[in-house]
C-alpha cells in the first residue's frame, strides 16, 4: 500500500517540478527579451536625450517629462536607464565571453593532453584561484588603470579558473564515454572529437553555469562602477549611476532606487534563464521518468 | 600476418584480472573466446586494442612489438563494444557514423562515403529510413547492426567482437554470423569473438580459448574442443550447449 501511495506522489511532483521550470524559463525569458529589446532600442524609445543636463530641474520628482525623474545634474533617469541598457549588459555579455574564450581551451588542453600540461595548467588555475577573486580583479584594474575595459579584463582574468576547473571536470566526463574512445578508433583527429563528441556534451551544462554567472559578472561589474573603477562619467552604466547617485540618497531616494531594482531585474532574469535552462537538460536525462 | 598477445598480465591493485596470457589471432581466421563474466575476457579485448594499457612487449603484430594506439592502430586492430548504444554517439546519424571511419581513415570525398555508407547498412540489413536515424532512435539489435557496419567501414585486419549477436533475434543473428563469415574470407580479416553463446561459437569460430580467473585454461580447434573438452569448465560449458557432436552444428 505503501508503494502505490509514493508511486501516486510521483505524478504530482513531476507535475510542480515540469510547472516550476517552463514557469522559471518564461518569466527569466521575457525580462530578458524585454532587457534586449532595451539593449538594442534604448536610444530610440528613451523619452529624453540621456546625457542632456538640465540643471534647473535637478533631483526632481518622476512627472510627465522625466518619469523616473532626474539625477543631480538634471538628466533623465529613464533615459539614462534605457540607454544603459546595451553598455551594462554588453560588458557582462563580453566579460562572459571573455571567461569562456580562456577557460574552454584551457580545461580542454588540461582534461585531454593529461600529464604534465593538466598539471601546469591546472597548478596556474589553482595560483589564481587562491586569490579572492575581486581582490585579484582590483589588482588587475588597479595596474591597468580604471576604465570599463580594465574591468572587463580584470574580471575575466579573476574568473577563468573556476570554469576552466569545471570544462576539465565535464570533458576528462565526456572523452571517457565509449562513443568517444569508439569515435577515437574511427581514425577521428583530436579536434573533430572536440567538435563532433565533446562540445556537444559540455556546451548545454556550461551554458547553464555561464547564465547563471551572467548574474554574478553583472552585479560585479556594476559594484566596480560603483566604486568609479568601471565605467566612468557620464556613461550611463547602471553602476556608474548608482556611484553618482550615492550622495543624493537621502535627498532623493528614486535615483539610486531606480538603478538598484533595474540592476536586481537583470540579475533574476538571468537566474531565472539558467535555472530554467538546468531544468530543461535534466529533464532530458534518461534516468529521469 | 599475425597479432599476438604474449604472457599478458594486468592487475588493477591486487587484483589480478590478467594472468600470463597468450593469444594470437591470425588473418581469415575466427576465434572465440569463452568464459564465465567477469573473467577477464574483455580486458584482454580492450588490452589488445588499446583501449585500456598493457604492459610494454606483451603484443606482437607480425611478429613485431605492438604499441596499441586507440587513434592510430583502430584499422590494424578494432575492438566492437558490448553495448552499441553506448558505443554509438547520440548526436550523429547512422549514416554519418558509418561516414566516419570512411572520411577520417579512407579519406573517401563525401558522395563516395555516403554510397559506401550505405552499401554497408544494407549489408547488415537495415534500410533507408534507419540510415537518418539516431542511435537512440534505433532498437538494440538496430544499434548492434550500425556498430557492425562502421567496424566494416573501418576495414582492419583484425575485428575483436564483444558479444556480437547477444541483443539480436535469431533471423538477424543467422544472417549477422553469414556476412561475418563472408567478411571474414573477403576482407581477410581476423576475428576474435567474445561470446557465451557456444552455438554461435560453433558456427562462426575455427578454434575456442577458454578463460577462467584471468587464464586461458584451454585453446583448441573448435571440433575438438567439443569432441574432448579437457577442462573442467570446458566440459561444462559444452555439456550446457549441448554440443557433445559439433559436426551437424559446423555443417
Amino acid at each position: 500500500m505503501a508503494y502505490v501511495d509514493s508511486a501516486k506522489s510521483i505524478p504530482l511532483s513531476r507535475a510542480t517540478q515540469l510547472l516550476r521550470g517552463r514557469t522559471t524559463f518564461f518569466l527569466g525569458g521575457l525580462f530578458l527579451c524585454f532587457f534586449i529589446v532595451l539593449a538594442i532600442g534604448g536610444e530610440a524609445f528613451a523619452p529624453n536625450p540621456p546625457n542632456q543636463i538640465d540643471l534647473l530641474h535637478r533631483l526632481s520628482a518622476p512627472n510627465l517629462t522625466y518619469p523616473l525623474g532626474t539625477d543631480h545634474l538634471g538628466r533623465c533617469i529613464l533615459s539614462r536607464l534605457m540607454t544603459g541598457t546595451a553598455l551594462s549588459l554588453g560588458t557582462a555579455l563580453t566579460t562572459a565571453g571573455l571567461i569562456l574564450a580562456i577557460a574552454l581551451p584551457v580545461g580542454l588542453l588540461s582534461a585531454l593532453c593529461k600529464g604534465w600540461v593538466d598539471a601546469v595548467l591546472m597548478r596556474i588555475a589553482d595560483i589564481f584561484l587562491a586569490f579572492p577573486m575581486l581582490v585579484f580583479a582590483l589588482a588587475i584594474i588597479g595596474y591597468l588603470g580604471a576604465s570599463l575595459t580594465s574591468a572587463v579584463i580584470g574580471v575575466a582574468l579573476a574568473w577563468w579558473p573556476s570554469l576552466a576547473r569545471l570544462v576539465r571536470t565535464l570533458t576528462l566526463e565526456a572523452a571517457s564515454k565509449e562513443y568517444v574512445l569508439a569515435s577515437r578508433q574511427c581514425g577521428q583527429k583530436p579536434l573533430s572529437i572536440i567538435g563532433r563528441h565533446i562540445l556537444p556534451q559540455i556546451l548545454p551544462p556550461l551554458l547553464v553555469v555561464l547564465s547563471l554567472e551572467m548574474a554574478g559578472l553583472l552585479l560585479v561589474l556594476s559594484s566596480l562602477s560603483f566604486l568609479g573603477l568601471g565605467a566612468q562619467p557620464p556613461a550611463a552604466e547602471w553602476g556608474a549611476m548608482l556611484n553618482e547617485a550615492r550622495p543624493f540618497f537621502a535627498e532623493r531616494p528614486s535615483v539610486v532606487l531606480a538603478p538598484g531594482i533595474v540592476i536586481i531585474l537583470a540579475v533574476l532574469s538571468f537566474n531565472l534563464v539558467g535555472e530554467g535552462i538546468r531544468f530543461q537538460l535534466d529533464k532530458r536525462r534518461p534516468y529521469r521518468w | 600476418m599475425t597479432m599476438q598477445a604474449r604472457h599478458l598480465s594486468i592487475a588493477y591493485g591486487s587484483n589480478q584480472v590478467l594472468s600470463q596470457v597468450s593469444l594470437t589471432l591470425h588473418p581469415s581466421r575466427t576465434t572465440g573466446l569463452v568464459g564465465r563474466s567477469g573473467c577477464g575476457k574483455s580486458t584482454l579485448a580492450k588490452a589488445m586494442t588499446g583501449i585500456i594499457p598493457a604492459p610494454q612487449e606483451t603484443l606482437f603484430h607480425n611478429d613485431q612489438i605492438f604499441f596499441p594506439d586507440l587513434s592510430k592502430t583502430g584499422n590494424i586492430i578494432h575492438y566492437m563494444w558490448q553495448d552499441p548504444l553506448a558505443a554509438l554517439s547520440p548526436f550523429l546519424s547512422a549514416l554519418d557514423l558509418i561516414c566516419e571511419p570512411l572520411k577520417a581513415i579512407h579519406k573517401l570525398p563525401k558522395a563516395e562515403r555516403q554510397r559506401q555508407a550505405r552499401d554497408l547498412l544494407n549489408m547488415v540489413g537495415l534500410n533507408a529510413t534507419c540510415s537518418v536515424k539516431r542511435p537512440h532512435q534505433l532498437s538494440g539489435g538496430q544499434c548492434q547492426r550500425v556498430a557492425l557496419a562502421r567496424a566494416l567501414a573501418v576495414k582492419p585486419r583484425f575485428l575483436v567482437l564483444d558479444e556480437p549477436l547477444s541483443a539480436l533475434d535469431l533471423v538477424t543473428q543467422e544472417q549477422i554470423t553469414s556476412l561475418l563469415r563472408k567478411v571474414r574470407a573477403e576482407m581477410n580479416m581476423g576475428l576474435l569473438i567474445i561470446s557465451h553463446d557456444l552455438q554461435t561459437l560453433a558456427k562462426l569460430a575455427d578454434d575456442i580459448a577458454v578463460m577462467d580467473g584471468g587464464r586461458i585454461v584451454e585453446h583448441k580447434e573448435t571440433h575438438e574442443f567439443f569432441a574432448a573438452p579437457e577442462h573442467q569448465l570446458s566440459r561444462r560449458f559444452v555439456e550446457i550447449s549441448k554440443y557433445s557432436a559439433p559436426a551437424a552444428a559446423l555443417n
